[in-house]
């Protein structure tokens, strides 16, 4: 290939891809906005959210385990009740906090069908921990 | 095309520092269009890096050997397959390769979790960013592809005969994609402190890149023990040369980490802990890149001499001084949410396991830069040879393998002597049996009895844990026996999946110890025809056999092998002498006949005027298993990889928040 | 930034276990520490030149040395039947220490101008090698010149068993 020929396809992809790159920056004047990418900055809402739904799942996972556990017998029943009413009791507060969350937002993702599931389980369980605790004044 | 290709580096280099500040500065000052910038940026890097990526594939090709690197990777005569693979067998080929890689690796995170964590992300983004510009820099003004010489040699230089091999040939993307792979989990938790968003989300979206960064270096190493098992001809897989130990050390962090960030995960404890292990982690893959680049193990001297060797160090001491300070800015927002309960608990046991993994690491990384610290010190190399490993690291991993027997029977917290004797207790007689057997059958090496000991103590864990488990599961769920133990494993892929790579570890362990231990070698000459007795086979030479092709002379000695009285088939050991090679050059043939518990290996010495041949032979005992057990951790890494529905779930609720969010925002602009 | 902090519930004291885990520690690292020393003192070895193997040889008999030099290809033997290979190793002023290696000769030895021989002295002053190292290819980059030629063939092999062409 002739050199002058390499050098101008070179500079040519060069030129595009500069294009490319600043476009969002030439519209950024215009409304509405095309780049509607960061939430406000004082809404942590959804990173509290996250952080709520992850730690749920980390409590449900440590019932689970702790079921396994004791069936396995790696527990004694003892301990067993002992950690198994302290998880609950994080598990209800985490899912308090969660409600006050979404207070006035629907359920976005429905939780799946499989009734019979351990986590469905033991997410029923500590559902009705919860609805004794918050029904009974403390 | 050199000039297409030397123009997109060039062009790569200057959007990669404008990406870098772009996401940096849009996430800090919340400019939603230069964050949109710096992600398309980002892709421009792509397209150009992948456009030089194939101007030099190109190039090599056609074989415009005017083209420096061209004319060291490839000659005429060289099969294509091998020329295409070429670009990573030399320096800047391998770079380019690395960026092309890192590229991908950014493209992939940045498309995978386009919808998550809008404010971790374009942090996570500017980190990989900035890496890609440290590659470029040294692409670009220290090991650039495109250089042309200033004659046109007749032909080129080939790749080198011994690293024609497939293995060799899958080793280094391999290991690149490790090295490079890890800094995607370090990047996540770069941004995590840089955005102060420090809590579950960069531990859950990292956490699979992490495993794949781990798996591929992992089968790097292995690539790289099968290839130096079957073209080395010295019988072994593994000489802890510091070319190895430059991959071994990011991969015993890595499993570090991914260890005690289970804890961090369900206890929220070792927060500092995993950012410290995971900054190691990814120093040391760029660390690799500079111990196997710089010459700097040759000779201090040899490493003033590469320029690419300071350029390395300079990104290494930024990198290391940068992410301290940053973390040491971010400590008030790692506090410890917990506090360690029980020894005799999980998590008590994931903190040995982190002291030993670090031991065995400082013992490695010690022994590869000996030579390097003691000319500093004292202006004398001094050198440690693999007897050193084998007496450091030997006994460390012994703890490492009783405590990995140990750990999956605790629980989380705490237990009681009581519940965990009744776990400990059937494995320790188990392993008390075992070598009792062994010791009768006669194995009398008193480090042989015990290390199988230890082996069988932690296997018989992880069995009796499986079997447990599926008991539990059938009690729980009424299924079908067979359908209880893959539900098993499907509800808890993370733990099985992890106890499936302990299994592995375990085979390859037995394999190890069997191949080290009890490798018998012996030296035969045989005349035409000749027949002799190897231990319980009987081999029989036939007659030398010369071949000459383009590129090479072969003289091949077929052997026949029989075992006891069955024949086994044919053996063809040969000797290769590259004479298109500058200098010539010889390679061995090495010829193997693998079963389950032993490898017969022939490597052929010399062929005598008399016409008889001289074989060095090899009985290695249980190598099959060290690829079996390797297979089996892979397989393993791919169980706990598997996307778990539950945490898909969050995701996708949170996503579908955002974009409630997104649309609201948009329609209250409109 | 939230975080989500809990009231410990009380599950029983909790005594001083701070300082198990502290004690344990220690302990863990002092014998690891220990290991390497240990390791270091017993598994040492020196890069020596030519001239310390000539000049200090009765001092060096028997220590793990290695040596970096230049191999003179005129004395190079290879005895295929015993598979013993002998060497002298030369400097730039001359001085040359003979070298046994009963092993293999690796694929690269004739090709690389220096190796690294890993062994010990002997009395006579012959180095016995355990270990040659040749640089390895994947590290190793030559430089390119026009119209490069094959040398003689270094095969331990009858040339007459290979045909001329094919």
């Amino acid at each position: 290939m002739e050199t002058w020929v390499s050098v101008l396809v070179g500079l040519g992809l060069l030129a595009g891809l500069v294009g490319y790159v600043v476009r969002p920056i030439l519209r950024a004047g215009r409304q509405p906005s095309a780049e509607p990418w960061l939430p406000d900055p004082t809404d942590t809402s959804t990173e509290e959210l996250a952080e709520l739904l992850f730690q749920r799942d980390a409590l449900l996972a440590a019932l689970h385990d702790l079921q396994m556990d004791l069936q396995m017998g790696k527990i004694g029943e003892e301990d067993f009740r002992r950690l198994d009413a302290l998880y609950r009791a994080r598990a209800v507060e985490v899912l308090r906090r969660l409600d006050e969350l979404q207070e006035g937002e629907a359920e976005i993702a429905p939780t799946e069908a499989a009734e019979q599931t351990w986590e469905a389980w033991i997410e029923r369980a500590v559902e009705r921990a919860r609805q004794a605790t918050s029904s009974s004044p403390t | 095309m050199s000039n297409i290709g030397y123009l997109s580096l060039l062009g790569a280099l200057a959007l990669s520092v404008y990406a870098t500040l772009a996401l940096f500065f849009g996430a800090r000052r919340r400019l939603p269009e230069l964050i949109a910038s710096g992600r398309r940026a980002t892709i421009g890097i792509a397209i150009l890096n992948a456009v030089a990526f194939l101007a030099l594939e190109y190039l090599l090709i056609v074989q415009d050997f005017n083209v420096e690197y061209v004319a060291r990777q490839t000659s005429i005569g060289q099969p294509l397959f091998y020329t295409i693979t070429g670009i990573w067998g030399g320096q800047e080929g391998s770079l380019l390769f690395w960026v092309l890689l890192l590229s991908l690796y950014t493209l992939g995170v940045m498309w995978v979790h386009r919808d998550d964590a809008p404010e971790l992300m374009p942090y996570v983004l500017s980190v990989m960013n900035f890496v890609m510009v440290f590659f470029l820099v040294v692409l670009n003004f220290s090991a650039p592809p495109f250089r042309r010489l200033d004659f046109v040699p007749v032909d080129g230089q080939g790749l080198n005969p011994l690293l024609q091999h497939p293995a060799m040939i899958m080793h280094p993307p391999n290991l690149y994609a490790g090295f490079v792979g890890f800094t995607v989990p370090y990047a996540f938790a770069m941004a995590a402190l840089l955005s102060g968003r420090t809590g579950a989300t960069w531990v859950r979206l990292s956490r699979r890149w992490t495993l794949i960064a781990w798996m591929f270096l992992g089968l790097g190493m292995l690539l790289g023990g099968w290839w130096a098992y079957n073209e080395l001809g010295w019988g072994g897989y593994w000489a802890w040369d510091p070319v190895e130990n430059a991959s071994l050390m990011p991969w015993l962090i890595g499993t570090a980490f991914l260890h005690s960030v289970m804890v961090q995960e369900q206890r929220g404890m070792f927060k500092v802990w995993n950012m410290l292990l995971i900054i190691l982690a990814f120093v040391l893959s760029i660390f690799g890149t500079f111990l196997t680049r710089s010459g700097v193990l040759d000779s201090i001297h040899a490493f003033a001499v590469s320029s690419i060797g300071v350029y390395f160090l300079v990104f290494i001491a930024i990198t290391l001084l940068g992410s301290f300070m940053l973390l040491y800015d971010r400590l008030p927002l790692l506090k410890s949410e917990r506090e360690l309960d029980a020894p005799l608990s999980r998590e008590a046991a994931f903190l040995v396991n982190n002291i030993l993994f670090l031991g065995i690491w400082f013992t490695v990384f010690w022994g590869t830069m000996y030579p390097i610290i003691s000319e500093l010190v004292t202006g004398r190399r001094i050198f440690v040879g693999p007897p050193f490993f084998n007496m450091v690291a030997g006994p460390l991993l012994l703890v490492m393998l009783a405590l990995m027997g140990i750990g999956p029977l605790l629980p989380w917290r705490r237990t009681s002597w009581t519940h965990a004797k009744r776990h400990v207790i059937p494995p320790i007689i188990f392993a008390l049996v075992l070598m009792v057997v062994l010791w009768l059958v006669g194995v009398r090496r008193w480090i042989v009895v015990v290390a199988y000991g230890v082996v069988g103590f932690a296997t018989a864990g992880h069995i009796l844990e499986f079997w447990r488990g599926w008991r539990a599961q059938r009690a729980r769920s009424g299924s079908h026996p067979v359908a209880a133990f893959f539900e098993l494993i499907a509800k808890n892929r993370r733990r099985y999946g992890g106890y499936i790579v302990h299994l592995g570890v375990l085979l390859l362990t037995i394999g190890v110890i069997g191949s080290k231990f009890y490798e018998q070698v012996v030296d035969i000459t045989l005349a035409p025809g000749e027949r002799t007795h190897v231990g319980e086979y009987t081999v029989q030479f036939l007659e030398a056999e010369g071949s000459r092709d383009q590129i090479k002379e072969r003289v091949a000695t077929p052997l026949h092998l029989w075992k006891g009285e069955r024949f086994l088939g044919t053996l063809v050991p040969s000797l290769d002498y590259y004479f298109k090679v500058p200098g010539g050059q010889r390679e061995t043939e090495v010829a193997v006949r693998s079963s389950l518990f032993e490898d017969f290996y022939v490597v052929l010495t010399g062929v005598n005027r008399d016409g008889s041949a001289t074989f060095k032979i090899f009985i290695n005992p249980l190598v099959a298993w060290v690829w079996a057990g390797s297979l089996l951790l892979l397989f393993g890494t791919w169980v706990a990889m598997w996307p778990d529905p539950r945490e898909e779930r969050i995701l996708e609720r949170l996503r579908a928040r955002e974009a409630s969010r997104r649309s609201l925002l948009g329609t209250s602009q409109a | 930034m939230t975080t989500i902090t809990y009231d410990q519930p009380k599950i029983g004291p909790i005594p001083k276990r701070k300082l198990k885990f502290v004690i344990g520690g220690v302990v863990a690292l002092v014998s690891i520490a220990a290991l390497i020393v240990n390791g270091l003192l017993s598994a040492s070895n020196y890069y020596i030149t030519l001239e310390e193997a000539l000049s200090q040889g009765d001092r060096l008999v028997g220590k793990g040395l290695r040596i970096n030099a230049v191999v003179d290809k005129e004395s190079v033997k290879y005895d295929t039947q015993n598979i013993v290979l002998t060497f002298d190793l030369v400097d730039e002023a001359g001085r040359r220490v003979p070298v046994v290696y009963r092993d293999v000769m690796p694929d690269l030895f004739m090709k690389s101008e220096s190796v690294i021989v890993e062994g010990r002295l002997n009395e006579n002053g012959v180095f016995e090698a355990d270990l040659i190292l040749v640089k390895c290819p994947s590290k190793y980059e030559e430089a390119i010149e026009p119209g490069t030629q094959p040398k003689s063939n270094p095969m331990p092999i009858d040339p007459s068993l290979i045909p001329s062409s094919g």
